[in-house]
């Protein structure tokens, strides 16, 4: 059936409440900064409020959200924008240590040390549980340019964390 | 990796609460313009449903309310002899010079070599009008003597180029008689019909007019002393959409006459027979006495010898029916001719 976008507070807190990580993380896991994220986070469904877009499946939604959330972080990471709305005594990124056990703040650094091409990916398949397709959907790539990022983002990653915390 | 992890570190990946309270309060304040915008929208919506619902009507209303389309008229001064001849010239085929067989042609017959001429034309006019019979044919557009008086019949144009049956079927009607062909728009069938409609048109209008087939010109011709009122000119615009079946001249500077009829003489005044050239439509009317205008020779005391001049002042009863005639109407034989 298809469901209508979101306007009042109450159908966009649900959305909120079903979409919030996957943009704020995504937003985290690009940006590196928390206060960044938030900024993503807050301009992301604020566009998805104002835009009305109609999704005649919960995926495309989804999708949507993702590729908004890629492109705003994008932007918030851009010279032009923090030169308009970071003051200059708030200098570089603070690092985000968002986690409370240490292993998962090193897995996320680790992740962070990653280069931009395949942290998304990397980030995209294991916190949101993404297809090579879906994610290739969102970063505006190629499948096989997905699995390429996804294998090599991998196998850094088992580099940086000396094969810790991988289950295969 | 591992899947718990990554399950605990997801449920943290949260914004904070007052990020949350903040994009909460800032869309609370975008409503208002979507308010405002949906307001406008359906404003918008409404105004062109309006417009669509009352547009056609109105359309049909302007539309009906149009003004109808005025037919044309042009204004020839009387008292410009030389413009008159040269109208006449330019406007009738019968010429108009002063020389002799020059003049215009109206039945006076001179020259004992060009009445020759011009009894062959009437005789081959005779012999086409007997090949007709009671009614003409509607590819037959009227015939007149053109410049050297043979007989030019006119052929209705909308016909195949190539047809030449019709020029076969007159050419066999007048025998050895000399016969040219002219292509015209109208019929005379056609040109009779408009022109009854325009003596219901006129009728009662108390209107002074004077008007007639002219087979030359493939056209009435109607003249009036003064603009006819927007009223007539739509009216006769109805009668004649393209507006060259009739040609409208206001002869100004002329007075009233007997030769100018209030309201037109019907065709049938001159016992129905069409003459070629045209008709004239001006009965003389015994109630009115010519006022004030004596240019003319039927408002003159001294005999005119002018042959030429008085010979259409028949009344259009007793005229003989010549192929050359090509009846002037009456009115103008109240302009002023030369001396």
């Amino acid at each position: 059936m298809e469901e209508k976008p979101l306007r009042t507070g109450g159908e966009l807190e649900k959305v909120m409440d079903r979409y919030q990580n996957m943009v704020y993380g995504l937003a985290l896991a690009r940006t590196g900064s928390a206060a960044d994220a938030e900024d993503v986070f807050q301009e992301v469904f604020l566009a998805y409020f104002r835009t009305g877009k109609t999704f005649r499946e919960e995926e495309h939604r989804k999708a949507w959200l993702l590729r908004t959330a890629v492109n705003m972080s994008r932007r918030v990471t851009s010279a032009t924008y923090r030169k308009k709305v970071v003051p200059l005594e708030a200098g570089e990124n603070i690092p985000a240590a968002p986690f409370r056990s240490p292993e998962e703040n090193r897995v996320w650094q680790a992740m962070q040390d990653l280069p931009e091409n395949y942290r998304l990916p990397i980030y995209l398949f294991y916190f949101e549980e993404l297809s090579t397709d879906e994610i290739a959907k969102a970063l505006s790539i190629r499948p096989g340019t997905a699995r390429m990022r996804l294998s090599r983002g991998r196998d850094l990653l088992r580099e940086l964390l000396k094969g810790e915390y991988f289950d295969e | 990796m591992n899947k718990a992890m990554i399950a605990s570190m997801r449920e943290q990946l949260r914004p904070s609460e007052a990020a949350r309270t903040a994009l909460l309060e800032r869309v609370g304040e975008i409503p208002n313009k979507q308010e405002g915008n949906s307001v406008r929208k359906y404003f918008a919506v409404a105004a062109c449903a309006a417009l669509l619902l009352c547009a056609y009507p109105a359309y049909n209303v302007l539309k009906s309310q149009n003004p109808p389309k005025l037919h044309s008229y042009i204004t020839v001064e009387a008292g410009d002899i030389g413009a008159i001849k040269a109208y006449r010239q330019e406007s009738s085929d019968v010429g108009g010079g002063e020389g002799p067989g020059e003049g215009p042609n109206l039945g006076v017959l001179n020259d004992p070599v060009e009445e020759e001429t011009v009894q062959l034309g009437a005789e081959a006019y005779q012999l086409l009008m007997e090949h007709f019979g009671d009614s003409r044919p509607d590819w037959y557009g009227g015939a007149y003597l053109d410049d050297s008086d043979a007989l030019m019949v006119l052929l209705v144009e909308d016909r195949n180029p190539g047809d030449k049956s019709l020029e076969l079927e007159v050419m066999k009607a007048v025998g050895d008689l000399p016969v040219c062909f002219a292509s015209a728009k109208y019929s005379r069938n056609e040109l009779e019909r408009i022109n009854g409609e325009l003596l219901h048109v006129l009728d009662g209008t108390g209107v002074f007019s004077s008007f007639g087939i002219y087979d030359d010109q493939n056209r009435i011709i109607l003249d009036v002393p003064e603009p006819l009122t927007e009223e007539l000119l739509a009216a006769i615009g109805e009668l004649d959409p393209e507006d060259d079946a009739i040609l409208i001249r206001v002869v100004e500077g002329v007075a009233m006459t007997t030769d100018w009829v209030k309201g037109p003489a019907p065709i049938e005044s001159i016992g129905g027979a069409v003459l070629p050239g045209g008709v004239t439509t001006a009965e003389p009317v015994k109630a009115e006495e010519p006022v004030g205008y004596t240019a003319g020779p039927a408002a003159s005391d001294v005999p005119d010898e002018d042959l030429i001049a008085i010979e259409p002042q028949d009344k259009g009863t007793q005229v003989e029916e010549l192929p050359g005639e090509k009846t002037v109407p009456a009115s103008y034989d109240l302009l002023p001719l030369e001396e």
